[in-house]
């Protein structure tokens, strides 16, 4: 990761903590001579700020990203995270059988380049297997969204 | 009672084969239980309760505890093989375990977990009979005002297993504090942080965290690297030499030693004591090792120590429970909840009036561990074949078990959500040298601290200085504040000995 990025991770952390003072405040930090339900949250926000300035403060020293050896591939990363957010947002539009297949088919064919024909065949079993082990057996009532009709078995 | 007889006694109740039998089911459950992500003993107890009712008192307890431990290394499994904890327990061994498996040695992690939770609960059965309910009264001392200072120094040591500067250490820490504060507040029941989300009024379940912030974090960093880079070494086929060597046992002996200790003292603690023990006995290993560079790269003491501390933790949990009638987790709560629907008072009284139910149950505990060796050591090479799955096989499948073990937890995508989030938002802090391990650990260890640091103060009538008062609390407070000192003072020294050596 590179220093600009290292410092929008720590900028953006930093919201995240002035929005929890913020909300501490706004719950209370005191009240019937107890404390409130903001203080704890309110404390640790602040902490929290206190420790991303004084990295801040650091200059480059204190953002100095994490030199990791060997050669990067930022596209097959991209595809995973689009996998994970396939599966988080298809979930329950598509249910669980579609929204893993298609993460699964997204990272097998393009992020791993494994011929088209055999993930279909891989991305089914493990849908397959998955489905089996926690619907099936398990109980997990997972969701099949268009796919419900198939789903044989009843809760 | 004598500590021979009562140890017959319990081995006498604990060998007949009904108790045998209920004790294979329970360790065997619970080792699967805890290999799949999302369910956790807590559930499966849960389930199973009502099954209780028609058995012996001994044999349910025999059974849930051997759920309970065995689901400590079904976790460890995970850990060290996916980078995924099954349990919270097992974060720890995330650390040095999965290193080790990258590095070939992954039978010998498992291998290693197994004797040391073995070697460790038999080290804690002995404690268990030898000090027994005398031990419980140190439970009995351990108010809110000392559980928020047992909790503060917990927190100090974490830091100290975090990978990256303590700074960042310390901002994981209080990023996790600040995180356990979503959702109702248990005082005034205010939704705190939710967004007007009903899903996060119960606020983020540990599992999703660990599995967002571990597993799904770590399949992004291994997805960066080109496909020749990950880094897997192969691993051994013959279990013979999966098994740890003679080198790996010279330098576990002490850990596991020093760890059971830590355990069983940190196990008779209500209130997050066990969840303390693991890292406890990582912080001590690396503090106390001539290398402490070795740790967090695959070094056998993080993985010897921190597993024996966890087993021998919870067991040590069994004496405040059974003595006293104090549970120190949900899981010991719903044990204590078992045996009175049984007609049975877990308390002072309990080793007088049923002494086979107290010595049967600890007993148990040896043989359930030994169980779990005789099962689990053959089946290394079963475990260690699923490192052989080509990595483009196995990351997805980490993934979808990921996913499904979050929605498994209460049946709701927002979850699925909630995990992917976390496993973004684990691989963005990763590499700006933020270690998730602080976060999650400090996540869990909040709302016990939150809670004790609240009733602490109204105990106080809102004055902080109820918790110099308290002696074990103030003492508590000391130690934490040596352990983070200490390292500030030997740099502050190492400074100004190198600008004397510079000037002479």
């Amino acid at each position: 990761m590179s220093i600009p990025t290292t410092l929008a991770t720590v900028v953006g952390l930093a919201g995240i903590a002035v929005a929890g003072m913020t909300g501490g405040l706004r719950l209370g930090l005191w009240s019937d001579e107890e404390p409130g339900a903001g203080l704890f949250p309110f404390f640790c926000a602040a902490m929290l700020l206190a420790f991303l300035v004084i990295r801040l403060a650091r200059g480059r020293t204190g953002l100095t990203p994490v030199m990791e050896p060997g050669a990067k591939n930022p596209v097959r990363l991209a595809l995973y995270v689009a996998a994970l957010a396939a599966v988080a947002l298809l979930f329950d539009a598509l249910g669980f059988p579609l929204a893993a297949a298609t993460a699964l088919l997204l990272v097998l064919i393009f992020a791993e380049k494994v011929p088209p024909a055999r993930a279909v065949a891989i991305s089914a079993c493990m849908v397959v297997a998955t489905v089996l082990l926690f619907d099936y057996a398990l109980n997990v009532p997972l969701p099949w969204g268009p796919l419900a009709s198939l789903r044989f078995w009843s809760s | 009672m004598e500590f021979v007889d009562a140890l017959r006694l319990g081995f006498s109740v604990s060998l007949s084969w009904q108790n045998l039998y209920f004790c294979l089911i329970g360790v065997t459950l619970g080792t699967a239980v805890g290999v799949l992500p999302g369910l956790g003993p807590t559930a499966t107890i849960s389930l199973l309760l009502p099954l209780t009712f028609r058995m012996e008192p001994v044999s349910a307890l025999i059974m849930l505890s051997g759920i309970f431990y065995g689901a400590m290394y079904g976790g460890s499994i995970t850990s060290i093989l996916m980078r995924v904890p099954g349990e919270a327990a097992s974060i720890i061994t995330c650390i040095d375990g999965y290193e080790m498996a990258r590095r070939g040695r992954a039978g010998t992690a498992l291998g290693m977990s197994a004797f040391a939770s073995f070697i460790a609960g038999i080290l804690s059965t002995i404690g268990i009979a030898v000090l027994g309910p005398a031990a419980a009264q140190l439970a009995f001392q351990f108010g809110p005002v000392e559980r928020a200072s047992l909790v503060v120094l917990g927190l100090i040591m974490v830091t100290m297993i975090s990978t990256g500067s303590r700074l960042n250490g310390l901002a994981m820490v209080v990023a996790g504090l600040l995180l356990s504060t979503v959702g109702a507040d248990f005082v005034t029941g205010l939704d705190r942080f939710t967004f007007g989300k009903g899903e996060l009024s119960d606020g983020i379940n540990i599992a999703l965290l660990a599995m967002g912030m571990f597993g799904l974090s770590e399949l992004l960093i291994m997805a960066e690297k080109a496909a020749d880079a990950t880094g897997l070494l192969a691993q051994p086929r013959r279990l013979a030499e999966m098994l740890p060597n003679r080198v790996d046992w010279r330098r576990s002996a002490m850990p596991i030693g020093r760890g059971s200790l830590v355990g069983f003292v940190l196990g008779i603690l209500p209130g997050g004591g066990a969840l303390l023990a693991s890292f406890a006995s990582y912080v001590i290993e690396k503090r106390v090792s001539s290398r402490p560079e070795d740790f967090g790269k695959g070094a056998i003491q993080g993985v010897a120590g921190p597993e024996a501390a966890n087993n021998a933790a919870a067991q040590g949990a069994f004496i405040p429970m059974l003595s006293l009638g104090i549970p120190s987790n949900a899981i010991t709560a719903m044990m204590l909840g078992a045996l009175m629907i049984q007609g049975i008072t877990p308390g002072p009284n309990l080793v007088r009036e049923n002494p086979g139910l107290f010595w049967g149950t600890i007993t148990s505990l040896i043989i359930g561990n030994g169980m779990l060796l005789i099962l689990n050591i053959p089946l290394l090479w079963l475990f260690v074949m699923l490192l052989r799955i080509p990595q483009y096989i196995l990351s997805p499948l980490i993934m979808l078990f990921c996913f499904v073990g979050a929605f498994s937890l209460s049946n709701s995508s927002f979850d699925v959500t909630l995990v992917a989030a976390f496993g973004i938002a684990g691989y963005v802090l990763r590499k700006a040298d933020y270690d998730p391990a602080p976060f999650v650990i400090a996540f869990v260890l909040g709302s016990i601290f939150e809670k004790a640091l609240r009733q602490a103060l109204l105990l106080g009538f809102g004055s902080p200085k109820i918790f110099l008062e308290r002696p074990i609390s103030a003492t508590l407070l000391g130690l934490a504040a040596l352990v983070l000192l200490i390292p500030l003072g030997q740099r502050w020294l190492g400074g100004r000995r190198g600008q004397t050596a510079s000037l002479s």
